[in-house]
């Protein structure tokens, strides 16, 4: 089990946010230790490659982020972001929260301690992908559920018909036109919406 | 004029439940030692020693080794067996900038600045002695193991190989350092149960010969079934008799059967240091290379300070007994000659496979699965039964 998400982190395409000196390529160096991929860039750049998996970020508190770059914010394909900070002030931790980071470490950089944090920090990173795809079904679930419910409404109410009726219909249309219940539901709530307002203008 | 000595720490335990093997270190660690300084030392200066026993006890390790850069004004320490010995030193040398020679297998997954690595990794004994057990015995592997962190993690990567290689695990138990033969009686009929066709031991100290004396006392074959380990050495076999031994299986980068010219000098020199009834083996052979490589370091930068001997230590090739032998620039871990070893009716360990060419180190282990190193090990096996 532990071998998998080893076996995981050999694939991992790594960026070092960090200055060219020589703690920058001692992490460098670790992590390509560790069996990672791994290029250094500085500063901060404004785009990366859609493929980097983990971002190593240097913080310093002399230089907060006034503008986040897009992959930082972004809710979907934003990389595992473990931040390296070398103060432990509330400047340093705001940032450090406001980054989102998945993991922290502590300059002067030990190798030790690197490979748990990395690991740690993809397994939250998972996590995290996990329960937002689930948050996001969900919602898609909800919207369908609603707009059946709201068509079936519209449906009783126009036709004088009864609840099991208007979902019967509704069922039966999809059905003959191949599509699902929520699609002729969405086609009922908009027809009922033109028609709203086609009468409120023509009044 | 009296030149000054180059002044060296050595932590190896002459008491406590893995001296067996620490003697055989230290021992061959003072030979080198006493090989160079008669030679005439280093640019004219003696090697000297500041030896302490630490007896096994991983606190007694940490305290020494503070003492000996705090009050013996060292940076160069040569010693450790036990993993938790080792991680137990490595604060201590972090902390001081200090460099410990660690010539043991170990577990793997570490890497310090500050520890050069001459025993082998992971990589470099379990990957082989899986390969050549699942090919000679069968796949039905019992693992049993001394209970601390070496066990546990080198059960775990032996898991892994055998995973994905088709080998399975009939049963993992472990026995304390100090094992009697109370603990060791149950497994005993647990094996005769589950009739795997491999032990993999990881008990290490002590403790070996009492189970391979137990093995052999309930009758168990190991021309059939052997037990097979990366610490049972000839310290080991020698203490337990060839009787007991014979037909067990090691995997490591030297026994002393090696056949070079410079292992013939090694063998010679030891046992007329120590005795003829005295052995060599894997830890005590890292342990003699990796003072001449140190030796060979400072010849060159003509100083002692850490950083200095760290970055000339990386990438030297020195001859040992084994073969040809590098510190490895990517990982401060060794190039070693990786082989299995039966032992024989003389208490000796018969090279039943060996490489053809040094493996790189892979503490990381970040080409399991995918090694190619395994396709260079060639295998003697006319005597097999």
């Amino acid at each position: 089990m532990a071998l998998e998400i080893l076996k995981d982190l050999r694939k991992l395409n790594v960026l070092v946010v960090h200055p060219n000196d020589e703690q920058g390529s001692d992490i460098c160096q670790h992590i390509e230790r560790i069996g990672c991929k791994v290029r250094m860039v500085w500063p901060c750049p404004k785009h990366i490659k859609s493929n980097t998996d983990v971002v190593f970020l240097q913080t310093l508190q002399e230089h907060p982020f006034t503008e986040k770059p897009y992959w930082l914010t972004e809710e979907k394909n934003s990389p595992t972001i473990i931040a390296i900070v070398d103060y432990e002030n509330p400047t340093v931790l705001q940032t450090v929260y406001e980054l989102g980071a998945h993991a922290i470490i502590n300059t002067p950089i030990r190798p030790f301690g690197l490979l748990a944090n990395l690991v740690i920090a993809r397994a939250h990173w998972r996590k995290e992908l996990v329960l937002g795809s689930r948050v996001q079904k969900l919602e898609t679930k909800i919207r369908k559920i609603h707009s059946v419910e709201h068509a079936i409404a519209i449906l009783e109410r126009a036709n004088n018909i009864s609840r099991e009726q208007a979902y019967e219909f509704i069922r039966s249309k999809a059905m003959e036109r191949r599509l699902t219940t929520e699609d002729i539901a969405q086609e009922i709530v908009a027809a009922d919406k033109t028609l709203e307002v086609n009468v409120n203008k023509s009044l | 004029m009296v030149k000054s000595s180059w002044k060296v720490g050595v932590l190896f335990s002459k008491t406590g439940v893995t001296s067996v093997i620490e003697k055989t270190q230290l021992n061959a660690t003072l030979l080198a030692i006493r090989e160079i300084n008669s030679q005439g030392g280093v640019h004219g200066r003696r090697i000297e020693p500041v030896v302490y026993d630490p007896q096994s006890n991983p606190e007694n390790f940490r305290q020494l080794a503070k003492r000996l850069i705090t009050k013996d004004s060292v940076n160069i320490i040569f010693g450790c067996y036990m993993s938790s010995t080792r991680k137990a030193v490595l604060p201590i040398v972090e902390d001081y900038n200090a460099l410990l020679w660690y010539p043991t297998l170990y577990e793997g997954f570490e890497y310090s600045k500050n520890v050069i690595y001459t025993g082998a990794a992971p990589n470099q004994n379990s990957m082989f002695l899986a390969r050549y057990l699942l090919n000679q015995y069968g796949n039905r592997f019992y693992f049993v193991g001394s209970n601390y962190i070496y066990p546990y993690e080198s059960n775990r990567i032996m898991k892994d190989i055998l995973d994905s290689t088709g080998g399975k695990v009939v049963a993992e138990k472990y026995i304390p350092l100090d094992a009697t033969n109370e603990d060791i009686a149950p497994i005993l009929l647990d094996i005769l149960e589950k009739r795997p066709n491999v032990i993999f031991s990881t008990i290490v100290g002590s403790a070996t010969s009492k189970f391979y004396k137990s093995y052999w006392s309930a009758g168990l074959q190991p021309r059939q079934m052997p037990i097979a380990s990366l610490t049972t050495s000839e310290a080991e076999v020698t203490a337990m008799g060839y009787e007991v031994g014979a037909g067990h299986i090691t995997a490591a980068p030297y026994f002393e059967t090696v056949d070079t010219p410079a292992n013939h000098k090694f063998v010679k020199s030891y046992k007329a240091m120590f005795g003829a009834s005295q052995c060599t083996n894997a830890c005590a052979e890292a342990a003699y290379f990796q003072i001449n490589l140190f030796a060979d370091v400072i010849g060159r930068v003509g100083t002692l300070d850490s950083d200095i001997v760290r970055t000339a230590a990386l990438g030297t090739i020195i001859n040992a007994p084994q073969g040809t032998i590098q510190i490895d620039p990517d990982n401060n871990h060794t190039y070693l000659w990786p082989k299995i070893g039966r032992v024989d009716e003389n208490c000796k360990f018969q090279i039943v496979a060996e490489t053809d060419s040094p493996v790189k180190p892979d503490p990381y282990l970040v080409d399991l699965g995918s090694d190619k190193s395994l396709n260079r090990m060639k295998y003697f096996e006319s005597e097999l039964n």
